[in-house]
């Protein structure tokens, strides 16, 4: 063989080396994708809260949910993200499956939901809370102010829906004569007030005073708040801390701006100054509760 | 060792003495070489020289001592596993790495060989070559001999001053609810062996329904020794965290008072009290 053919050997040899080694080495890398790779995010949401997370129209969605996700993904890059309807109950399946991203829909942070599934939790990372609430009670207008203590629903029918805070709380001994109707969403239980076959509803607050705004005929009976606070976050699959953190630091500049303040009344303009205060996150309240398996803890003076 | 057999002694052999072999009154033996010893076989002034059949110098001591070396190790591992103190792991780590390397050591110096085969050398070259091994044989052992020292010191050391852990007992009624509630949190008196300067105490509380809306990050501690002096006395805590109390030379029994503090509409669950017993 002559020079040049064992220079072309040698060339060819090279180019194999080379190009399996970087093979290798994209095989090796850990690092997943960028969520915002590409610009477009698919968001779920729910469609039949207005005020918080409401669909008008197939594929139009508003309320303060879809307000807080896409400022937030504004300020990553992500300047249209699409949004599409999930039920509660399917919310961390779609994002399990790939479905959607990203869940803004009233999505409350607990600590089963953040835990690894290693340790037999969902496997979700929340940026948030946006916004924090407790449980309220919604009454038709002409029996407001009839209930100024939770004891006034003593006896009367209250319906909840499955797997909402007021459900559970409201199964606890200290309620045990308040009488209580499952309903399998909330649109049911709104349309049972209407109709009057229940006295009630009850979930958390900043949804019912978002039914209010889109009803006349219903009011929040403001005296009557109760259980923990409900935080609120965006969810996402676990795996992708870099996104997660780069979406805590933008709710961070976006709840210390006016911003979070317009949008929280453009969207539920009939919550009290009172409620939205305690609704408004601090930046420790999104430390605690962001891009973690379990919750951070609460700031205590020395 | 070997003997003297003046009769049968394959290495028999007379010494130069006086008449030894004239029949003169005194006569001297000597006698070495393999086989059994044997008494009064010759006259009184017999003479005889005991000598090994080989050498102190020639016995494999380098690999005796290697073993050996091995042999103390894993002996004081086992001692060490059924005397184990508890605490954390973290500080074990002189005893493990001093013990592999003992381990190693010894280990090195059995396989190192004695002489490299298959070479055609000059017979000087040799006893040269195999003296310089030898010597780095040696050298192994002895620094395998120093690491499994140094690790039976760090063990005891560890045992002596090191973190102990304790079981720390939860006592009240359970979850707490946003009213509030007090617990009592105790360690029974630890043994002799165990008792130290200070107790670190950690402290973990949870939502008592993971499926709720969590109130971690709302919930608060006040935690008081009631065993008196000990410092601090009294402190606020988050939900998830650790006290380091200073026991003021005090070796008996120890009470804590924890006062929960859950956000309205919470419950919560002092799930975990660990306490660890150490000097620092």
């Amino acid at each position: 063989m002559g020079t040049s053919g064992r220079r072309f050997r040698t060339i060819r040899v090279g180019a194999a080396v080379a190009v399996l080694a970087g093979a290798a080495l994209a095989g090796c890398s850990s690092k997943p994708a960028s969520l915002f790779d590409g610009g477009k995010v698919e968001v779920g949401a729910k469609s039949d809260q207005p005020g918080t997370s409401y669909s008008p129209h197939d594929g139009e969605f508003n309320g303060f949910d879809i307000t807080v996700a896409r400022e937030v993904l504004g300020k990553v890059g992500v300047k249209s993200p699409s949004f599409e309807g999930v039920l509660s109950k399917n919310r961390a399946r779609a994002l399990h499956e790939g479905d959607v991203q990203l869940i803004a829909a009233t999505y409350s942070i607990t600590r089963e939901r953040m835990a690894p599934k290693s340790q037999h939790g969902e496997g979700l990372d929340f940026v948030g809370p946006y916004a924090s609430t407790q449980q309220g009670v919604l009454v038709r207008t002409d029996d407001a102010g009839d209930y100024k203590r939770l004891n006034d629903l003593d006896g009367h029918l209250v319906c909840v829906w499955e797997g909402t805070t007021s459900a559970k709380e409201l199964e606890r001994k200290a309620y045990g004569d308040i009488r209580t109707v499952t309903e399998t969403d909330a649109r049911d239980c709104v349309k049972r007030l209407r109709e009057g076959t229940v006295d009630a509803v009850s979930t958390d607050q900043l949804l019912l005073y978002g039914f209010m705004g889109a009803d006349p005929g219903l009011t929040v009976e403001p005296a009557l708040s109760f259980g923990p606070f409900n935080d609120y976050g965006i969810a996402m699959s676990k795996g992708h801390r870099d996104d997660c953190k780069k979406l805590q630091q933008a709710l961070m500049d976006y709840a210390r701006s006016n911003d979070w303040d317009q949008d929280f009344h453009n969207n539920l303009s009939r919550v009290p100054k009172e409620i939205r205060d305690k609704a408004r996150p601090t930046d420790a309240d999104i430390d605690t509760y962001s891009c973690t398996d379990k919750p951070g803890n609460a700031k205590v003076d020395d | 060792m070997s003997s003297a057999d003046p009769g049968a002694g394959a290495g028999e052999r007379p010494e130069a003495g006086s008449g030894s072999s004239s029949g003169a009154s005194s006569s001297s033996v000597s006698s070495s070489g393999v086989g059994s010893s044997s008494f009064g076989a010759v006259g009184d002034n017999a003479t005889f020289k005991w000598e090994l059949k080989r050498s102190l110098t020639h016995i494999a001591w380098i690999p005796v001592s290697a073993c050996l070396v091995i042999a103390v190790t894993a002996g004081f591992a086992v001692f060490a596993v059924a005397q184990w103190p508890g605490g954390p792991q973290s500080q074990y780590v002189w005893c493990y790495v001093l013990a592999a390397l003992a381990l190693l050591g010894a280990g090195a110096a059995v396989l190192y060989p004695a002489d490299r085969a298959g070479r055609a050398r000059g017979a000087e070259r040799q006893a040269v070559g195999a003296r310089q091994r030898g010597v780095v044989r040696a050298v192994l052992v002895g620094f395998a001999a120093l690491c499994c020292g140094g690790g039976a010191l760090a063990w005891v050391d560890v045992d002596r001053t090191g973190e102990v852990g304790v079981e720390m007992n939860i006592q009240g009624a359970q979850p707490v609810d946003d009213t509030g509630g007090t617990l009592t949190v105790e360690m029974a008196r630890p043994p002799a062996d165990d008792v130290r300067n200070k107790l670190r105490l950690t402290l973990t509380i949870v939502d008592d329904d993971p499926t709720t809306p969590t109130c971690v990050g709302r919930t608060t501690a006040e935690v008081t020794a009631v065993t008196p002096g000990i410092a601090p006395s009294a402190r606020k805590v988050p939900a998830r965290s650790t006290i380091d109390f200073d026991l003021g030379g005090r070796q008996g029994a120890l009470r804590f008072a924890v006062a929960v503090q859950p956000e309205t509409g919470c419950s919560m669950r002092l799930a975990q009290a660990r306490g660890t017993l150490h000097n620092d």
